[in-house]
């Protein structure tokens, strides 16, 4: 995993409402968390996070993966692209023209220059440039406009047409454009059966007059990395390939590219239904270091494998909030089961069901009450065969609802971390410009690098404590389950203890924040040291006695 | 109701339709703010399609036309008939009927490129009647589509909303 400056925290909120399928998980990440920290250029040491075109990352477990977001992936990939061509072996041809080519061929240079060697005019056609004529495109302002499709008649306004001349205003081709580019693929003239292609730069120009015009808009698209056809063609692209998965973290336009055979090793995991195997489990991160399972597209769910997680998730769905309030404002008809709430006073019920009156004190057959009335004051030792059968399936719920409301505990914990540390990185921030504007040097990005480290192995240990407890749940009863527990309870405490530190560094006793920061230095570093060995141990432990079959998922729960 | 935002060519494409008499197509009914309308269409000399016989064709034109493609499906529609030259006073009730071809599914749905991804803001309401016309005149496969009856189960009320994969452009 690539370790830099851009800090990374990303919550997850459980939606009870939401279907199983992928969206179970609503994530909301900072929207500052990549300047953490950024102390311009004065310091140039500070770690800048660099794409390489040829290593690529590991992930926790051994996958082989590129970290992207779109922007990145336009700049080095597809641009890169362009640039080979353009200025190595297809010097003939326009920018326009090659960024048209390569997008109909799916971006794969070999092809557009096989092709262009083989019959020029044919890819040309193929792509919808003009052949033997040259690209005659306008875009130009005219004056008394009366436009064929919105049939308006304009003083003044700019006109667009590609070579063939099909010309419409403006605002037309804007919004003509705007809805054909959820398709993500090459957009031709309006004129129906013109086969003529849009070239990218022209959509750059056309957005640009109209967002000022229109939409009193200042904003220009200044690069190619935001011009809209190729943003649009990029989020096409990653959606129909099976090697790319977007991060799953709220508003994060980050994706991971995995390496190698994607089909192979796609393939083995979903194959393996219910292994055990925890070490193929694929994490990656994407470019804002939000890592996240690439099967199953859900959050790093270590020590859990992806199926579990599944179950997990489902079960969550299902029960819990509703499970939750139905424990605690119901009780069972003591005939039917059918859980009753009680909304009056009298204790005398009668089942809206199967009709049977009960008292809600004793939950024994009203009838009984007839003679000695209210016989249920009388304290009696032995329980009743009836309120033991009760029991056991209220057990069965106690458990789960035990192992539930920590993960939903610790889930909610990473939002209040997030919360306290984005404080501190204000704080933190705030005191560096102070000592900036004053001349000071004497605290510089290394010296407070620690505190994005620990903030990170905070929410990275909530996190994976967070999945032991669905894990646990699930874990069948042996001395080795007891082991994942100790260790489990390890990881608990000193993940409390570390942001206990941080909550002591923020708390409103403390008026030197930042004093309290250099002070705890040390206690922060070792904590976060440890908690990140602790998790580790923990997961890399359950890999091991699950290999050997020391732990087992019991399939009965 | 409000106007739509794109009245003027609506209104255009309304008066060029009244004015120009397509063979075969007639404007039926359509409501003040030329957003839905019901065109008859008849198909002369189809050994398929009896002369006698009209169908009736559902136009809803949507907010984002016409950078959108209108909503447009078959419809049975109940007319009174008055072209029956029985001299009785009864009035004789007809139903329409949804024409039978490959690329029409028995609920009225039409599966035709044109009002899907071949649609740009230059075609219009007359290049859409033209294109169904022709594609019944050139029919000469008496058959719904292959996947009719498990369509009709699961369609959406609203055609667009269906995914038709465009696979056979002979018929």
């Amino acid at each position: 995993m690539s370790d830099d400056d851009s800090d990374i925290f990303f919550e997850y909120e459980y939606d009870q409402e939401d279907d199983l399928d992928e969206s179970s998980f609503c994530f909301s990440s900072d929207g500052e968390d990549d300047v953490m920290f950024d102390v311009d250029g004065e310091n140039s040491d500070t770690p800048q996070t660099k794409i390489s075109d040829t290593l690529a990352n590991v992930g926790a477990n051994g996958t082989l993966y590129y970290p992207w977001n779109v922007e990145q992936f336009i700049e080095n990939k597809l641009l890169a692209k362009l640039d080979k061509l353009a200025n190595g072996t297809l010097t003939a041809c326009s920018i326009d023209e090659l960024l048209i080519m390569l997008q109909v061929k799916g971006w794969q240079e070999d092809e557009v220059l096989n092709d262009y060697f083989d019959n020029r005019d044919k890819l040309y056609e193929a792509c919808g440039l003009p052949v033997g004529v040259p690209m005659r495109n306008t875009l130009k302002k005219i004056k008394n406009y009366s436009c064929f499709v919105c049939c308006e008649d304009y003083s003044e306004t700019y006109v667009y047409s590609l070579t063939c001349g099909h010309t419409y205003c403006i605002n037309c081709y804007y919004s003509y454009i705007s809805n054909e580019l959820a398709n993500g693929g090459p957009i031709t003239c309006i004129e129906p059966d013109c086969k003529y292609t849009i070239p990218y730069r022209d959509v750059t120009d056309i957005f640009d007059i109209v967002n000022k015009t229109n939409h009193g808009g200042v904003t220009t698209i200044k690069s190619m990395v935001e011009n809209p056809l190729l943003v649009a063609n990029t989020k096409a692209m990653i959606n129909s390939k099976r090697k790319y998965k977007w991060c799953p973290a709220t508003d994060c336009n980050g994706f991971a590219e995995l390496v190698g055979n994607v089909n192979d090793s796609v393939e083995s995991l979903s194959s393996a239904k219910e292994s055990v195997d925890i070490s193929k489990v694929p994490i990656v991160t994407c470019s804002e270091n939000h890592e996240f399972c690439f099967d199953c597209n859900y959050e790093n769910h270590l020590p859990c494998p992806c199926w579990i997680v599944k179950k997990w998730i489902k079960k969550c769905n299902d029960d819990s909030e509703t499970a939750n309030w139905i424990d605690a404002n119901t009780h069972g008809c003591p005939q039917c089961q059918s859980a009753i709430e009680k909304n009056g006073g009298c204790n005398h019920m009668t089942c809206k069901k199967c009709k049977f009156e009960f008292c809600w004190i004793c939950f024994e057959d009203w009838k009984k009450h007839r003679n000695d009335y209210y016989s249920c004051n009388k304290y009696r030792n032995e329980r009743q065969e009836d309120e033991q059968r009760k029991n056991r399936s209220k057990q069965s719920l106690e458990r789960y609802l035990h192992f539930y409301k920590r993960f939903a505990i610790h889930e909610n914990s990473m939002k209040g971390d997030l919360k306290t540390m984005a404080q501190i990185d204000t704080y933190t921030r705030l005191y560096m410009e102070d000592l900036r504007d004053q001349g000071k040097k004497n605290l510089s990005w290394n010296d407070i690098q620690f505190l994005p480290t620990a903030m990170r192995a905070l929410q990275n240990g909530r996190k994976a404590l967070k999945w032991t407890y669905c894990f646990a749940y699930y874990l069948g009863k042996s001395n080795f389950a007891t082991i994942f527990e100790g260790n489990q309870d390890f990881l608990n405490k000193t993940v409390e203890d570390l942001s206990e530190v941080f909550e002591q560094i923020m708390s409103k006793k403390n008026p030197d924040k930042v004093g309290m920061i250099l002070k705890n230095k040390t206690k922060l570093r070792n904590l976060s040291e440890l908690v990140n060995s602790r998790k580790n141990m923990l997961i890399n432990g359950a890999r091991a006695n699950l290999d050997d079959g020391l732990l087992w998922f019991d399939n009965e729960i | 109701m409000s106007r739509h935002p794109f009245h003027r060519r609506l209104l255009k494409e309304y008066q060029s339709l009244s004015q120009a008499t397509l063979p075969g197509i007639k404007l039926v009914s359509n409501d003040e703010n030329l957003t839905n309308f019901i065109f008859q269409i008849r198909i002369a000399n189809h050994n398929l399609y009896p002369d006698y016989e009209r169908y009736y064709l559902s136009i809803n034109i949507t907010q984002d036309y016409p950078v959108d493609c209108p909503q447009v499906k078959f419809i049975i529609y109940e007319s009174v008939d008055d072209d029956k030259e029985d001299s009785d006073s009864i009035e004789i009730i007809e139903k329409s009927k949804i024409p039978i071809h490959p690329h029409i599914y028995s609920n009225g749905h039409i599966c035709l490129n044109l009002l899907g991804e071949d649609w740009t803001p230059a075609c219009s309401i007359e290049s859409i009647l033209l294109s169904i016309q022709s594609m019944l005149n050139t029919n000469d496969k008496l058959e719904r589509p292959p996947d009719n009856d498990s369509y009709i189960k699961h369609a959406p009320l609203d055609p667009k909303r269906s995914r038709f994969v465009y696979h056979d452009d002979n018929v």
